[in-house]
This record gives structure tokens, C-alpha cells and sequence, in this order.
């Protein structure tokens, strides 16, 4: 312990006395550890917002969608298909196994939204009273609608943090009334604000909640006008009874909607299950490069540590010379190299952590992306970092122990 | 270590070396005794072989045959770490060119035999302020080599020799970088130190030092060509230059 101790001491001494050259002999391991923790906190955080979109899809959920089309495209279709209709949801919940239930959705380009308090921009919806089972929402204020809204058409929303806050600022938003287009809707609940701005995840597009408006579905569709060209709902969400298979049960949906719809695809499916394994495999590879280029610039930082260990060899000959005579076994002369050698690495790492964590910090501030710092990934590029310091210090060192005393204390 | 015995014992030491094809002799034969306390110069011109002897008798070096006993113990049986460990306990060197740590300061080159020997640093410094003002540098603890005089470097390695508190003092040419008043002085503080009871044993290719010990050794060739009190040993067969005189 004392050992390594002093030997710390003579390693910080001797890389203090040439400060420009520790510096620019770790700025390899430097960039490299700070490349390396930089690129893993916006892999991380790109996966924890992925995990986070796929999640509010729901994992145990099947999605089947509307596609949009250009108006020339949409008459063409519609030609064959109606679109996405109740009458698909329940064809499906009827036709294909392992379908708990299926809740439609349809949305609504609403003009005008406005309350007492003032307007905002929105997305509308009208969904199925079922819709909070298959969509994790929580609620801050109030409750959602029921079965009972949905059959008497009740004139209520629930509205997102973001509407919240522009229509009614910090007063009280439950039981006011919000104008929709023509129709006045009652607050009956509001959603919990939601950290994650980002809207899409491998191209699918996942809305955050905070800027929209729930309406029960029957009362959107009698309520406020839709284009008749348009698919009757938006969506068909099918939730999967717990031990139904995912993808399976999505291809049955598949056959099933392609003889309902005369083989026109106006629709697509969605499966957060098979979304969920595709960015667990994306993420994969990206670790992978990852790692290979922080593998390639730490083998760089430490070629550079072993050309400044071995110019250190040479230069303190003599010194090594003196420690040998008086009493400095070999393994001690190649513990002090080690030592040092490990102390660069480790300058270099620390160093390196303090530019990654930066860099993370930067980006999450000016190209807004999520990252997210791991502890295993400073302590991975940290530990990688040493081991390379060391292992390319051992051949200095061992050059430096094998010197000939007699030999070194008479070198110039 | 031990009191009984002689504390250097040297049997028939021989030390070649491969020169290409040719064997070279750089000692041939050498065989003598130093007892505890004693003062010794080992005098000889350059290629006399006595570098090859102080590297042996300092343990840096081991013999191609013949016996090297240290203190009633054979060295050159020893492994490289055993005589690490003899030079770190029983040999304090002094150099020529004092080969001092340019960047460490007095003390700290003092205290550097103690690094080895795994005594604490607070331990190690005050040990070395010790030995410093042992040789009369008290005040200088905290220069560095530059800031110090050629005499003053000496003393500061004299007392890094002395710190461990080793059976035997080995010099090498120790006035040869100074000038004459200094190298004085240090050869004076070699007597004081003697008088101590320490043991000493100085190479040197000067007659002048070598007559100033109680006993010299003369040796040319590989091989001892005298020995017996410093001031008959000192000028006999002058092999380069004719005697001069003190």
C-alpha cells in the first residue's frame, strides 16, 4: 500500500515536470473516452425515449391505422375501401384469437379551440371509453369518460397539460367548458404532463399527450364534421389477451382487414412488441460500432502512452540507474513505470469522462436530443481505458527493469 | 553485519568479458580482505580494472569465478533481488558525478534508499534530515542539485549513503568532479567519518586520495600489485605519468 502510494507520488512528480506532454500523451485516451460516453448517452437516451414512445403504444397492444393519402390517390382507393371502420374493430375482436378488445380512435382537425381563458392549438380525438386500458394515461385531474358518456353522446373532454396550462393558466380547468370547432365540451379530466417531446420512433409517428383533447367517440362523430373521403376511424387499437402472441395475432388482423378492405392498403399495423425488439437490435449494433471506434481510439491513446513511456525509459536511464544502486529492485523500477503509465491512462480517462459528460450535456441543451449518461458506460470506457494504459506501459516498464545497472549509471 | 570476521572477503575474484571473439580479463585473480572500519583506497588507472571491482564489491556486478563474501555472506550466489536488497542494506555508494535526482530536492534524494526499504515518508524525511546535517547541510534540505555547490551535491549524496546506515561506504572517484578545496573537504569529512567506525573504501586513479588513506590497494591489470599503508602504496610504479608529488 505504502508501496503504491510512493509510487503514485513519483508518477504525478515526473508527469508534472513535463505538463504539455502528459497532456497531449493523454489527449488521445482524452477524446477517446470522451468520444465513447458522449456516443453512449445519446444511444441511451435514444433507446430510453424509444422504450418510453414504445411503451405509450403499449407493449400488449396491436395498432392498426389509417394511412393518409394525396386526395387523386384517395378516390382510387376508396374506389375499394371504405377504410378503417367499427365495423373492422369488431369483425376483429369477433374473427381472430387472442384479441381481448379493440377500441377505435378517429381524429379531428379542429379549427378553433378556445375556453374563457383563451385558445390554444390541438390535436382532437374521439376515442372508445376503453381507450385508457390500452394507453398508459394518467390522469392529474378529474377522471376519465365512461361507457355511460360514450351511449348519452355527453359533451365532456379530457384535455392534455399542455391545453391545460393555455386555456386556463393556473385556474381551476375542471367542470369549464372548452369550445371545439362549434361544440362546447365540459372538463371532465386532465392528463398528467409528459417529460418526452418527441413524436417518433422507427418512423412511426407516437403523439405526446400534452397537446391534445379527448372527446368520447360518439360524441366527436356527431358532434364535429369530418372529411366523408376520410377513413371513418383513425385507428383501431386491439389489445392482446395476456398470453396471445404479438406479431401472430397481427398477421391474422393482416388477412383479416386485406379481404375486408379488397386488398387496397389504406391501412398499416403496428406492433410495439416486434418495434421493441427492432430498437433493442438497433441499439445492439449501435453499441457495437460504438464500441469498435472507442476500441480503436483508446488502442491510438495508448500507443501514445507507450511511445512516451518508452522516451521516458530512455531519458531517465541514468535515474533508473541511481534507484537500482541504491537498493530499487527490478520489479520496483517496473512498478514505477507501471504506475506512471496507468497514471496517464487514468489522467486521460477522467479527463475524457469530464468531455463526455459535456458533450452529453451539450447536446441535450442545443440539438435537443435526450442523452443519458450511464454509470457502466464511464465506468466501462474508464476501465478500458486503464487496462489499455497498462498494458501498453508493461513493455516500457519491463525495458526500463531490465536495464543494466551499471550500464545505466553510466549513461549520458 | 556481523562483528566477527572481515566485512569484505575477496577469493580469487575473476570477471571476464565477451569482446566478440576475444575474452578480455577485466580482473584476473584478486583476492584480499577488509576488516570493520576500515579506510581503503583501491588506486589504479584507467582499465586497471578497479571500476569492474568497486561494481562487484557494490554488489552491481557479480564475479565470473572466485568468492565475494559481504559481511560473512557470499554474494554472488545471490539472486538480483538479494543484492538489491545488500546494496539497499549494507553498501551506501558515493559517485564521480554524485548522480543525484536533478528534480528532487536534498532531502529527497537523501530519503530515496529508504523509499526501498518501505519506510513511511514522514519516517523517511526525518531520517534523511538526520544524515543531512550529519554532513553539514542542515540548512540545505530543501535545494535542489542546481541550486547547490559540486561540494554540497557530494555531501547530499554522502549523507543519501549514509542514511541507511550501511556497513560499508563505497566510493567512486568521489573529489574527481570537484576542485581541490573541496575535494579536501570531502576527503575530510571521509576521515571524520572514519573515525566514526565506519567503513570506507574509495576507488580513485589519484594518488594523492589514495595517500591519504591508512591503506591503499594498487592495481593494474586485473590484478593487486600492492597493498599496505595509502602513503607507500600510493606512488609505487606509476604506470602513465611519473610520480608527482603532493
Amino acid at each position: 500500500m505504502r508501496r503504491l502510494l510512493d509510487a503514485f507520488v513519483v508518477a504525478l512528480e515526473n508527469l508534472s515536470d513535463h505538463k504539455l506532454r502528459t497532456l497531449l500523451t493523454t489527449l488521445g485516451m482524452m477524446f477517446g473516452v470522451g468520444a465513447v460516453i458522449a456516443m453512449l448517452s445519446i444511444g441511451a437516451g435514444a433507446e430510453r425515449q424509444a422504450l418510453a414512445l414504445i411503451e405509450r403504444l403499449g407493449t400488449r397492444n396491436v395498432v392498426v391505422r389509417a394511412k393518409t393519402f394525396k386526395p387523386e390517390e384517395l378516390e382510387e382507393i376508396r374506389k375499394k375501401s371504405m377504410g378503417l371502420s367499427q365495423r373492422d374493430a369488431e369483425a376483429i375482436v369477433e374473427a381472430v384469437p387472442g384479441v381481448a378488445f379493440a377500441t377505435p380512435r378517429i381524429e379531428i382537425e379542429p379549427y378553433k379551440i378556445l375556453a374563457a381563458g383563451g385558445k390554444t392549438k390541438s390535436q382532437v380525438f374521439g376515442v372508445g371509453h376503453r381507450h385508457r386500458e390500452v394507453t398508459r394515461f394518467a390522469l392529474s385531474e378529474g377522471r376519465f369518460f365512461d361507457l355511460a358518456d360514450e351511449t348519452h353522446h355527453a359533451q365532456v373532454c379530457v384535455i392534455g397539460a399542455a391545453v391545460r396550462r393555455e386555456l386556463f393558466g393556473a385556474d381551476p380547468a375542471l367542470g369549464r367548458d372548452v369550445k371545439i370547432n362549434d361544440g362546447w365540451f365540459e372538463v371532465v379530466g386532465v392528463l398528467a404532463p409528459e417529460p418526452s417531446a418527441a413524436t417518433a420512433v422507427q418512423g412511426v409517428a407516437v403523439s405526446s399527450t400534452e397537446r391534445e383533447i379527448y372527446l368520447p367517440l360518439t360524441t366527436a362523430l356527431r358532434k364535429l364534421d369530418r372529411d366523408p373521403l376520410r377513413s371513418p376511424l383513425s385507428e383501431i387499437v386491439i389489445h392482446l389477451e395476456p398470453n396471445a402472441p404479438a406479431r401472430e395475432t397481427a398477421a391474422v388482423v393482416g388477412t383479416l382487414l386485406d379481404r375486408l378492405h379488397g386488398g387496397a392498403a389504406d391501412y398499416e399495423i403496428i406492433v410495439p412488441e416486434a418495434l421493441l425488439q427492432h430498437s433493442a437490435e438497433t441499439q445492439r449494433l449501435f453499441s457495437l460500432v460504438m464500441g469498435l471506434i472507442a476500441g480503436i481510439s483508446l488502442l491510438v491513446g495508448g500507443i501514445g502512452i507507450m511511445n512516451i513511456m518508452l522516451a521516458s525509459v530512455l531519458e531517465q536511464t541514468r535515474e533508473i540507474g541511481v534507484r537500482r544502486a541504491v537498493g530499487a529492485r527490478r520489479a520496483d523500477i517496473r512498478f514505477q513505470f507501471l504506475v506512471t503509465a496507468f497514471s496517464l491512462a487514468m489522467i486521460g480517462g477522467l479527463l475524457g469522462v469530464a468531455i463526455g459528460l459535456g458533450i452529453a450535456r451539450a447536446v441535450a441543451a442545443y440539438a435537443d436530443w435526450p442523452t443519458v449518461v450511464t454509470t457502466w458506460s464511464v465506468a466501462l470506457s474508464l476501465g478500458v481505458s486503464v487496462l489499455v494504459g497498462v498494458g501498453s506501459g508493461l513493455y516500457p516498464a519491463v525495458r526500463a527493469a531490465r536495464l543494466d545497472p551499471i550500464q545505466a549509471l553510466h549513461s549520458e | 553485519m556481523t562483528a566477527a570476521g572481515p566485512l569484505i572477503e575477496l577469493i580469487d575474484v575473476t570477471r571476464h568479458y565477451q569482446m566478440g571473439d576475444e575474452r578480455i580479463a577485466a580482473l584476473d585473480g584478486i583476492g584480499f580482505r577488509v576488516e570493520h572500519g576500515e579506510m581503503v583506497a583501491i588506486v589504479g588507472t584507467s582499465g586497471s580494472g578497479k571500476s569492474t571491482l568497486l561494481n562487484i564489491l557494490g554488489c552491481l556486478d557479480t564475479p565470473s569465478s572466485g568468492q565475494y563474501r559481504l559481511g560473512g555472506r557470499d554474494v554472488q550466489g545471490l539472486s538480483d533481488d538479494d543484492r538489491a536488497r545488500a546494496r539497499n542494506r549494507q553498501i551506501g555508494f558515493v559517485f564521480q558525478s554524485f548522480h543525484l535526482l536533478p528534480r528532487s530536492t536534498a532531502v529527497k534524494n537523501v530519503a530515496l534508499p529508504l523509499v526501498y526499504r518501505g519506510i513511511p515518508a514522514r519516517e523517511r524525511l526525518a531520517r534523511a534530515r538526520q544524515s543531512l546535517a550529519r554532513v553539514g547541510l542542515a540548512e540545505r534540505a530543501r535545494h535542489r542539485p542546481n541550486q547547490m555547490s559540486g561540494g554540497q551535491r557530494q555531501r547530499t549524496a554522502i549523507a543519501r549513503a549514509l542514511v541507511t546506515e550501511p556497513s560499508l561506504l563505497l566510493c567512486d572517484e568521489p573529489t574527481g568532479n570537484l576542485d581541490s578545496t573541496t575535494g579536501e573537504e570531502i576527503m575530510a569529512l571521509f576521515h571524520q567519518l572514519h573515525a566514526e567506525g565506519k567503513t570506507i573504501l574509495i576507488v580513485t586513479h589519484e594518488p594523492a586520495i589514495a595517500a591519504r588513506c591508512p591503506r591503499a590497494i594498487r592495481i593494474s591489470d586485473g590484478r593487486i600489485k600492492a597493498d599496505g599503508p595509502g602513503a607507500e602504496v600510493a606512488y609505487l610504479t606509476p604506470p602513465v605519468a611519473p610520480a608527482a608529488h603532493p
